[in-house]
């Protein structure tokens, strides 16, 4: 009864009135069946169970939990006898017949929450990990597991009783049983997830590679259409310059026309991969980039100057990416809500020193720079100061790396990172 | 006499930018000349290193395509040689880099070509007019500079927008106070007060630009400058301090 309680709280496809009329017939052939009969009841309850298969769609999972179920019973049962006789010796009570009633009901309270708690971990494991529970490769593997447990049990507790073994050998045996279930569980759960971490981590090094080998896809076109629009702005010019000195009023006005029309669509901001390539550096590529493309969605203008390709900067790389973080949301921050809203960021190549410089309109004039990277201080009106107290303890611990600040036409910061 | 140059790899471009220049040149009789006019960066590079003491007006492109050196390299080497160099870049847009440049040459002025001829004629001729101004006002009073370096580079700036040197929060970290700017570097501050003797230790962690104070408190013993920062003055500074002031009969006021 127990084992079929158990079926139907673990699988919720059992709920079912034509299940339970089923079970009860089961039931009562059974408990006839045992009236008679008793030995094999085990492997007789779990094969009337495995009847039940005609009523579920998903096979697997069903003979998991039945195996589950029963595999539970049976050891709770077994165990659950020696825990009634350990509790009735440690309260003195005699084996008389009223208490034998009482050993019974005691036993049966005891597995039932055994029971009880089997099911209550498996949903939590089915919750937990619902991935393993649908995967077919792991239902197999799990059914296989159980499987040959449950036969390695079947074969020795008919053995035992076939050979008369006692009682006490047989615990002997099932505790074995259940420290190498145990260590058969362990050992498959760790091999189930060094498999699937490696299986993620070479996806995740797949697209990695994938997306790399866009972004340089992106960037030589980028560079074409660069290299293009500086030619064709050029011949434009010197066009120009030929039009102009010629003598032709109507083709002079055409011109222009033609001109002012077609510099306003080259002058436009292109896209934040300008000079993108030459930064090497990988943070700060990928916090520029990433920058960037929140500004541009806010409709600020970015700009990036790099003129030499900068492949290494002497400091921890992950204290240039927060710095630069920092500094590019302080940026995109003060300029929200201007009307001709600008963020640039130059990184400037010295022989023996990097230079990063952020820089962004400003909408009023700030008169004390000191007071911006005292501790605390935010001055919401700028934007500024929140974060670069951060910044200042991030970077005034390192010898090698100094900054400045300035506000003239417009806010900048300066990190000076001189190579070791 | 305020020598020009011109670096500007299309013959076009080149033809107008030059007539533009003499013609302003002549019709203002400034006492300048086009010295120097070419498609080849280097011509100019080796124009520049021959002669000294130049103090010269450059208009710069800043790619010349198929040439070794571009306008950032002719740019860092003019001003090797020629430290009070004007320069003006003139330029598509696209080529500009105007915070590089700004931090690496600091020069007079960027034109971008993009903006039409009218426009750049007429900035043209008012990056000439600045030029000839500094370059005249120069010769009476030379100005005083200042300079700190950073990874074996050297950063000059006028004197007068120094206000004061502290001690950083970080052992050797020196923070310089300027007009609008504030810039942390490497040093010691007892090495910066032998070095600029322009400025005055008033405190052991405070090295003060005394022309910029604009207010002594003598009860407090804080000076003040024009933009509201203050410095501590140490008890036996403040005497030698204010006869600096007398003596050099500065506007402070002290209370």
């Amino acid at each position: 009864m127990l084992v079929f309680m158990l079926q139907i709280l673990i699988n919720r496809e059992l709920r079912q009135r034509r299940v339970y009329f089923s079970i009860i017939l089961m039931a009562l052939a059974l408990t006839g069946i045992y009236m008679l009969y008793d030995d094999y009841s085990d492997i007789m309850t779990f094969v009337v169970n495995l009847g039940l298969l005609a009523f579920v769609r998903r096979k697997k999972f069903f003979i998991v939990t039945s195996l589950t179920a029963t595999l539970a019973y049976i050891l709770f049962s077994f165990f659950g006898n020696y825990a009634t006789e350990a509790i009735f010796r440690t309260f003195d009570f005699g084996l008389d017949q009223w208490s034998g009633w009482l050993f019974e009901i005691i036993g049966e309270i005891i597995v039932t929450a055994c029971m009880l708690a089997v099911v209550a971990s498996f949903k939590f494991l089915q919750k937990r990990y619902p991935r393993q529970f649908n995967d077919k490769v792991a239902l197999n593997v799990i059914v296989s597991a159980l499987a040959v447990v449950a036969v390695a049990f079947f074969a020795i507790t008919t053995a035992a009783d076939n050979y008369n073994i006692g009682s006490g050998f047989l615990g002997i045996l099932m505790l074995i049983m259940v420290a190498i279930l145990l260590i058969n569980g362990g050992t498959f759960i760790y091999l189930f997830y060094s498999y699937t971490m490696r299986v993620q981590s070479h996806r995740q090094a797949l697209e990695r590679k994938q997306y790399d080998i866009y972004v340089n896809n992106l960037e030589s076109s980028y560079q074409n259409i660069r290299k293009f629009r500086h030619d064709y702005q050029n011949i434009l010019l010197s066009l120009g310059e030929y039009i102009h000195t010629g003598d032709d009023p109507q083709l002079q006005r055409y011109f222009d026309e033609v001109v002012t029309n077609s510099q306003q669509s080259l002058t436009r901001d292109f896209g934040h991969f300008d000079n993108l390539e030459r930064i090497k550096e990988r943070s700060l590529k990928a916090i520029i980039q990433n920058k960037f493309s929140v500004a541009r969605q806010a409709g600020i203008q970015v700009r990036l100057e790099a003129n030499e390709p900068v492949t290494e900067i002497a400091i921890d790389p992950v204290t240039l990416a927060r710095v630069s973080g920092i500094l590019l949301d302080n940026a995109i921050e003060a300029v929200r809500g201007q009307s001709n809203s600008q963020i640039a960021v130059a990184v400037v190549k010295y022989p023996k020193m990097v230079e990063l410089l952020v820089a962004n309109s400003l909408r009023h004039p700030i008169d004390r720079l000191d007071e911006l990277m005292a501790p605390g201080h935010t001055s919401k009106g700028a934007g500024h100061g929140q974060g670069l107290a951060t910044v200042r303890e991030l970077l005034d611990p390192i010898d090698n790396v100094t900054y400045e600040i300035s506000a003239r036409q417009q806010f900048e910061f300066i990190i000076s990172i001189e190579s070791e | 006499m305020l020598k020009t140059f011109i670096v500007e790899d299309d013959p076009e471009q080149l033809a107008t930018l030059k007539q533009t220049i003499t013609n302003h040149i002549m019709i203002n009789d400034f006492d300048m000349e086009l010295t120097l006019a070419t498609g080849q960066a280097q011509e100019l590079l080796d124009y520049v290193i021959d002669s000294q003491a130049m103090d010269g007006l450059y208009f710069l492109d800043i790619e010349y395509p198929g040439q070794d050196t571009n306008g950032l390299e002719l740019a860092t080497k003019i001003r090797e040689h020629d430290v009070n160099a004007r320069i003006v870049f003139v330029s598509t847009h696209s080529e500009m880099a105007f915070l590089t440049f700004e931090r690496r040459i600091e020069p007079l002025d960027f034109i971008v070509k993009d903006l039409g001829q009218a426009t750049v004629k007429a900035k043209v001729e008012t990056d000439i007019r600045v030029a000839y101004d500094r370059y005249t006002k120069q010769n009476v009073t030379s100005k005083a500079m200042f300079s700190y370096s950073k990874g074996g580079q050297l950063f000059n700036l006028p004197l007068e927008q120094v206000l004061f040197i502290e001690t950083g929060t970080s052992r050797n970290k020196l923070v310089l106070h300027l007009t609008e700017r504030l810039v942390q570097y490497n040093g010691k501050i007892s090495d910066e007060t032998v070095a600029h003797p322009e400025l005055f230790r008033v405190h052991k962690s405070f090295l003060v630009n005394p022309q910029m104070l604009v207010r002594v408190d003598k009860q407090q013993q804080l000076g003040y400058f024009e933009n509201g920062e203050s410095v501590d003055i140490a008890i036996r500074k403040m005497h030698d301090l204010l006869a600096l002031i007398k003596q050099s009969q500065w506007a402070v006021k002290l209370d």
